[in-house]
């Protein structure tokens, strides 16, 4: 089953650093958008996940099924990833 | 996971059956107790499982018959079952903040196997705080997430390793303590050193769990950006509290500070910042008691001036609270190890709590002053005290 992995992630934000170190080592493919760099795509996180909050690991699934995870939450991760 | 089939005959009189029972529950291995004083049945099917030898133990590894196999066989026969099913080592650290790494780079300096086992963030609180300024060494101070990395990769310059692992339950098991992990498998080693630190309080009002991550937060370097301009409520007045709301003044256009107490108990250059800050006011005597949401966003804070005893409405885009420390001694609570009144870890003057070969240091353990440069300091002394330890207990 392949997924498309987006973790929105900001500069400053341990828990980011630490979701995306737990998905290369499950070797799990992601694009990266860090709202610091990218502000426009601020929005685009708080509308798709209610959040104001980083991290947040958006999986839409070939089915186009859209699960978001919000913060570093490992046993939700492997879940949705079916890891 | 142990997939063999063991049978063990024995008796109960019979020290080298003991011995081995004891060596399969500490590689916490399964087996079946066939006791041959049961009946002579038993002694029919050992004698002929072993082709006529009437020994004690003997063992049926899956078809393999073994009689009274030493330390050292049993090692050899069954090894691989037991390093499936526990991963040994000489120390693990529960927690991998800046006391456990610490306590790493010194143990792992004298080559002790040492693993981290971490829940969360590598650095702990220490990685999300915004700046340090009183860790020494660091004349103009230190960002935590530097600190943090540079702390992990100095411990894993010396071979410490760090498992993601959220522990459970430990348990004294002799030689070994066994640490369960809820989807990292079983650990085992010969000392422990809890140091799980501590996590931000929640203030238990209305309207917090609701908005979680959604307006309130408890980590101003993680969220603090999506307030650009926007008005937020800081709810705290001790050093964490100052801290993370001089950060915030990096992108809030304005903060209210609530603080129960009649002042601020934060470090005297954090207090001058916040005096001269235009951005932020500060509202003494003042509790903070809901999170007033509207069309599932925060617009305000509910508040009251314990002095005037008067309710004041406090319009807000979000919230961050730092009320102070709750010790993460969670899974500790139906162990044998002790606990104070508050949850904080006891030991004795070496680090060591009541349960043999478990210490604890850093924010956890009762009498600590929550500081960094505390913890770091805890965190070498801890590894002394288990290098001597280990050395006494070998």
């Amino acid at each position: 089953m392949a997924n498309d992995v987006v973790i929105y992630t900001s500069n400053t934000c341990a828990y980011c650093r630490t979701t995306k170190q737990y998905l290369d080592k499950k070797d799990v493919n992601y694009e990266e958008i860090n709202v610091d760099e990218q502000p426009d795509r601020r929005q685009e996180l708080v509308e798709m996940s209610g959040q104001m909050a980083v991290p947040v690991v958006v999986i839409t699934s070939d089915d186009g099924m859209r699960d978001v995870t919000v913060g570093f939450n490992v046993p939700k991760l492997a879940s949705s990833l079916g890891l | 996971m142990s997939n063999i089939k063991l049978t063990v005959y024995g008796a109960n009189w019979c020290p080298d059956s003991q011995r081995v029972r004891h060596w399969l529950g500490e590689h916490d291995i399964n087996y079946e107790w066939k006791n041959v004083d049961d009946n002579q049945s038993i002694v029919d099917e050992m004698v002929k499982k072993t082709g006529g030898t009437n020994l004690i133990p003997t063992l049926d590894i899956d078809g393999d018959i073994v009689t009274n196999p030493d330390d050292a066989e049993l090692e050899k026969k069954l090894k691989q079952e037991a390093e499936d099913d526990v991963n040994y080592h000489d120390v693990v650290t529960i927690g991998a903040g800046p006391t456990a790494l610490a306590a790493a780079i010194y143990t792992t300096r004298e080559d002790i196997d040492t693993v981290l086992l971490e829940k969360g963030v590598v650095g702990g609180l220490a990685a999300i705080t915004d700046l340090i300024e009183n860790y020494p060494g660091f004349e103009n101070g230190v960002e935590g997430m530097h600190l943090a990395q540079n702390l992990e990769k100095q411990a894993e310059r010396f071979g410490a390793q760090i498992e993601l692992a959220e522990v459970v339950s430990i348990k004294d098991e002799g030689q070994y303590k066994k640490i369960e992990t809820t989807y990292s498998g079983t650990f085992a080693a010969r000392a422990v050193l809890i140091a799980t630190g501590s996590d931000y309080k929640r203030l238990g009002v209305p309207g917090e769990e609701e908005f979680y991550g959604r307006g309130v937060h408890f980590c101003a370097t993680c969220d603090g950006a999506f307030y650009r301009d926007k008005r937020l409520v800081v709810v705290g007045g001790g050093n964490s509290a100052a801290q993370e709301g001089v950060f915030l003044t990096k992108f809030a256009s304005h903060i209210d500070m609530l603080v129960r107490g009649d002042h601020l108990k934060a470090s005297d250059v954090l207090i001058k910042k916040i005096e001269s800050s235009d951005k932020i006011t500060v509202h003494l005597n003042t509790t903070t008691d809901e999170i007033i949401g509207e069309d599932n966003k925060v617009v305000a804070v509910g508040a009251t001036d314990k002095t005037t005893k008067e309710s004041k409405r406090i319009d807000t885009d979000g919230v961050f609270v730092f009320i102070g420390l709750l010790p993460n001694t969670g899974f500790l609570k139906d162990s044998d190890i002790e606990l104070d009144e508050h949850g904080f870890i006891v030991t004795d003057r070496t680090l060591q709590t009541s349960m043999p070969g478990v210490f604890s240091a850093g924010d956890v353990r009762a009498g600590a002053t929550q500081q960094i440069a505390s913890a770091v300091g805890e965190g070498a002394t801890a590894a002394l005290m288990i290098r001597e330890y280990l050395e006494d207990n070998s």
